[in-house]
């Protein structure tokens, strides 16, 4: 008696946490392999115009809405970061571009590129290897794949390096000074997707 | 540095102190506005302010530290390059990525800025020594901080400031607010938890104890400053014009990093507020100091009285 009690408790519970395990595995891991494989053209794109545009004036980019039409943008200079929020087809978008000496068509042409692929933040960030500081472009998605009623927003979070990164035998992102530590990033551990590019689910999408 | 060099001494005593004083807030200010101004001297042939060429002077005539037993992963010659930086540019100083150091970084705006020869003399001392004294406080700091200052990594610019993470370390290490009681002891990876947070009566009391200014607050952990949203830019802005102004803010708000709506508003981030000034539309531009530069942003007042949840404000001390 005491027996069929315990199993009649016990049976929904593992069924429930089995269950718990599989909706918060199964949708991550085919998002990773797809999403990267299917965008892998779109995103190097976005990274090589960012760069470009970057080169003439530093700044970071985001999205703020679902729809891909509000954005922030930070402009970095020597003694001050101006941060702006713009809807797209505002003309003060465009104004502003042209105070800050942008290519406003290559600007619009990252925009679009990130609405096309739903990236939601782009910037460039600092890192320091034997005390050189060096730099990775960091990019986060945002995709419906990745919503749950039941969990907290997930970002698909990349990082792209210049040059070849190594990884331990879990694909984990390693320090590349001592070949043992993990590097992490914004606090986080990030997955080898190829020698240069990473990723991670993240919280935050910054 | 037992105090600061200007607060002391003779001088004061006399009846010309007020004359002192006046000319003492003169000088400050110039110091204020040069630093503020972002156009830090890339070479020598840039004429310093006198309290940064002091700090320079006393770094030079240092030559070479050994390595101190006391901090045995600090590198000497990038402690003083750090020192250097700290005087020279201060408002590069920099909390690192993702710790809990930014009422930390806040506060250190003041003796950069106001003291930057005493910020150095005692850290060279604190270096030496692995122990000194500022203000009302005797920096005593246990074996696990020092041992793990120089060790912080991933951080951004923190990784090469061994000297910014002993200062962040040490002053954790000191200070104490209700938030660190379950998280007392360091352990390793301190940097991003409990252990470091700062609760608002703890940043009050560390500018009191650490500096010779008479510290004013409004507001509470988790409840605002009654100021309406039509007075909160006056208000600011007369307390600009009296000294430094820190605010104690809900950073999900002004750093989204997450679409999620916050229900349940909470400050988790301190900065320096520089400057505030109304704009055509309406809106507030404010410009504040928090990861190693200075941010421009235009807000409406109403998500400014939203966001902020402390107001403090510091003032020179009246001597008898």
């Amino acid at each position: 008696m005491v027996y069929h009690q315990k199993n009649k408790i016990t049976t929904p519970a593992l069924a429930l946490c089995l269950l718990t395990v599989l909706v918060s595995c199964s949708p991550t891991r085919k998002f990773t392999a797809n999403y990267y494989r299917d965008n892998d053209v779109l995103l190097q794109d976005i990274r090589h115009q960012y760069k470009k545009l970057y080169e003439e004036k530093p700044f970071a980019l985001e999205f703020r809405d679902k729809d891909f039409k509000q954005i922030g943008f930070e402009i970095m200079t020597d003694s001050i970061k101006y941060i702006y929020s713009f809807n797209t087809d505002q003309s003060n978008l465009s104004d502003t571009l042209k105070q800050y000496g942008f290519n406003e068509k290559a600007f619009h042409q990252l925009i679009s590129s990130m609405r096309v692929a739903q990236c939601t933040w782009i910037s460039n960030v600092d890192y320091y290897e034997l005390r050189q500081k060096k730099q990775f472009v960091f990019m986060s998605i945002r995709h419906s794949d990745l919503e749950s009623r039941f969990k907290a927003e997930k970002y698909f979070t990349l990082v792209f390096f210049d040059r070849p990164q190594l990884f331990d035998d879990r694909r984990r992102l390693l320090d590349r000074t001592d070949k043992k530590n993990l590097r992490s990033i914004n606090g986080e551990i990030f997955y080898r997707i190829n020698d240069r590019v990473c990723y991670a689910f993240t919280g935050h999408f910054r | 540095m037992t105090t600061f060099h200007y607060f002391s001494g003779k001088m004061l005593r006399k009846k010309s102190a007020k004359y002192f004083f006046c000319l003492l807030t003169v000088l400050f200010w110039f110091s204020g506005v040069y630093a503020q101004s972002g156009k830090k001297p890339n070479n020598t042939s840039v004429q310093l302010p006198a309290s940064q060429v002091a700090a320079l002077q006393f770094l030079d005539s240092l030559g070479r530290l050994d390595t101190s037993g006391h901090w045995p992963n600090v590198d000497p010659g990038l402690f003083l390059e750090n020192l250097r930086v700290f005087a020279t540019t201060p408002l590069r100083f920099y909390e690192g990525k993702v710790t809990n150091f930014c009422a930390y970084s806040a506060l250190t705006y003041i003796p950069l800025n106001y003291d930057p020869e005493g910020f150095s003399r005692f850290m060279v001392k604190l270096y030496r020594d692995g122990k000194a004294t500022m203000g009302k406080v005797d920096f005593r700091p246990g074996k696990a901080v020092r041992t793990e200052a120089g060790l912080i990594r991933y951080k951004g610019a923190l990784d090469i400031s061994p000297a910014g993470q002993m200062w962040f370390l040490v002053l954790a290490d000191h200070f104490k607010g209700y938030l660190n009681i379950f998280n007392h002891r360091f352990h390793k990876g301190d940097e991003n938890t409990l252990w470091a947070s700062t609760n608002f009566a703890k940043f009050n009391r560390m500018l009191r104890r650490l500096f010779p200014f008479k510290v004013h607050a409004r507001g509470a952990d988790i409840i605002r400053p009654s100021i309406s949203k039509n007075k909160i830019y006056r208000y600011l802005r007369e307390k600009l014009e009296e000294g430094p102004v820190f605010l104690y803010l809900n950073n999900r708000l002004l750093y989204k990093k997450a679409h999620v709506v916050a229900r349940f508003g909470i400050p988790t981030h301190y900065v320096l507020l520089m400057d505030i000034y109304e704009a055509d539309n309406g809106k507030l531009n404010i410009v504040y100091w928090d990861y190693g530069r200075k941010s421009l942003q235009q807000v409406t007042p109403a998500f400014l009285k939203k966001i902020i949840f402390g107001i403090t404000w510091c003032t020179i001390k009246k001597t008898k």
